[in-house]
């Protein structure tokens, strides 16, 4: 067996196999490394004094509730917001949407606010088993809602294009903090193992809620007016939630 | 040290408050975590410090880990935490830092023997996201998939972390067959 071959066994968990064990005893270099990588015998700290400080703040706790029921949380906080947010000024967009597009867009940002509520309980968990990937899944989610509304709707010229779209910017933005707010009461309640991408996840969770109140409350189908004013929302709450992240961050570092 | 499935029970225990389950986990995992921080900061009282760190984390994060899921990899994915926040602690003290006197320059650490080599030599030589995966592999036992729980990766590309270090070490004893 070449050295070469023994390093692939063992980093592929295999280090007792009869080969790898056989070539450990001939290979002077190998057995060398294997020997140097056994730790020190540099003595562990006395704990006592951790010890202490855990018993002096000892109180029993109740284990976070199981992924699938936290999902459902932070998808019924989506969805309930919406609906609610909606609700004072009107479901027009939802009576303007013949039943094809209404099933399209609704289920489009059903399955936005499930995979985002999927992501947002894989990063409250450490050392959960991550399904899918942010990386991934926050880029198709929006394209989804791009493809979405290049199929379902029409391009035409409207006027007051940038009055009429800063109103439901502003709608939008309005609600996606609002449900970022109420999202991060339930987030909080995790350890993130690393902030910025809770914080993306967030601030796409709560954008997409921003986009859902505006697909229920905007009458205006037009493909540029949805693409720029209502996912504009996205593009706004994704930043300010990364800002956020990273501003706790750092607060957090330097106040402990 | 205790076997598989025990620290299962005794941080069930510890969620439940058992003070007597939360001091023998504190016992048995403290040498490997220390080991494990030792070898990324290779600084004793450094080390110390991350210890205390991550054992006040977990006490404050013990909520989350929901059993019976296995505990290392909840308790390295907090330990990476501890020890990526301190990394970042320190540099940004650093770059508020005004050196006032030249300083000595420190002889370059190069590995001088095979025999002479220690683990903590050794790990200098890693790129920070190897030596991380060979110190949970081969000084805290972790299994493939317990590193990839705790790093939130693959199993894949932790096994390719894992064999880019390997090839690296061997070279540095000359094993070249």
């Amino acid at each position: 067996m070449t050295c070469d071959k023994f390093c692939e066994l063992i980093s592929e968990g295999q280090p007792s196999n009869p080969n790898a064990q056989q070539h450990l005893q001939t290979c002077d270099g190998c057995r060398a490394m294997i020997a140097s990588l056994t730790p020190s015998d540099a003595a562990a700290p006395n704990v006592d004094r951790i010890q202490a400080a855990i018993a002096k703040n000892m109180r029993p706790v109740r284990p976070l509730p199981s992924n699938l029921t936290l999902m459902l949380l932070f998808s019924a906080v989506f969805f309930a917001f919406a609906l609610t947010a909606a609700m004072p000024v009107g479901y027009f967009g939802f009576r303007a949407l013949s039943s094809f597009q209404k099933m399209a867009v609704y289920s489009g940002i059903a399955g936005c606010a499930l995979s985002s509520s999927a992501l947002l309980v894989s990063q409250m968990i450490p050392g959960s088993k991550r399904v899918l990937n942010p990386a991934l899944v926050l880029p198709s989610e929006i394209m989804s809602l791009i493809v979405i509304t290049l199929g379902m709707f029409h391009s035409y010229t409207t006027e007051r294009f940038v009055l009429r779209g800063i109103g439901c910017l502003r709608l939008g933005t309005i609600c996606a903090f609002g449900c970022g707010a109420l999202a991060w009461l339930l987030l909080r309640k995790g350890f993130f193992t690393s902030p910025p991408v809770a914080g993306l996840i967030a601030g796409s969770f709560a954008g997409f809620a921003g986009f859902a109140v505006l697909a229920l409350h905007c009458p205006i189908l037009n493909v540029p007016h949805i693409l720029v004013w209502h996912l504009g929302v996205l593009a706004i709450a994704v930043p300010v939630a990364l800002i956020i992240a990273l501003v706790g961050k750092r607060y957090h570092r330097v106040h402990g | 040290m205790t076997g598989a499935g025990e620290l299962e029970t005794l941080m069930q225990r510890y969620q439940q408050a058992d003070t007597t389950a939360a001091a023998t986990l504190v016992n048995e995992l403290s040498p490997q975590m220390f080991h494990f921080f030792l070898g990324q900061v290779r600084d004793r009282s450094r080390a110390e410090d991350l210890l205390q760190d991550f054992w006040l984390r977990i006490h404050n994060a013990r909520h989350t880990y929901r059993p019976p899921e296995p505990v290392l990899p909840w308790l390295y994915a907090i330990a990476r935490r501890v020890r990526i926040d301190q990394y970042r602690r320190s540099r940004a003290i650093a770059e508020h830092e005004m050196q006032t006197e030249v300083l000595p320059e420190r002889p370059e650490s190069a590995p001088s023997s095979r025999s002479t080599l220690d683990m903590r030599e050794l790990l200098k030589t890693l790129p920070p996201a190897q030596r991380e995966v060979i110190l949970m592999l081969k000084v805290s036992g972790l299994t493939l998939e317990e590193v990839a729980l705790a790093t939130g990766s693959s199993v894949g590309s932790v096994k390719q972390k894992a064999h880019r270090a390997y090839e690296k070490l061997r070279k540095l004893f000359g094993a070249s067959r």
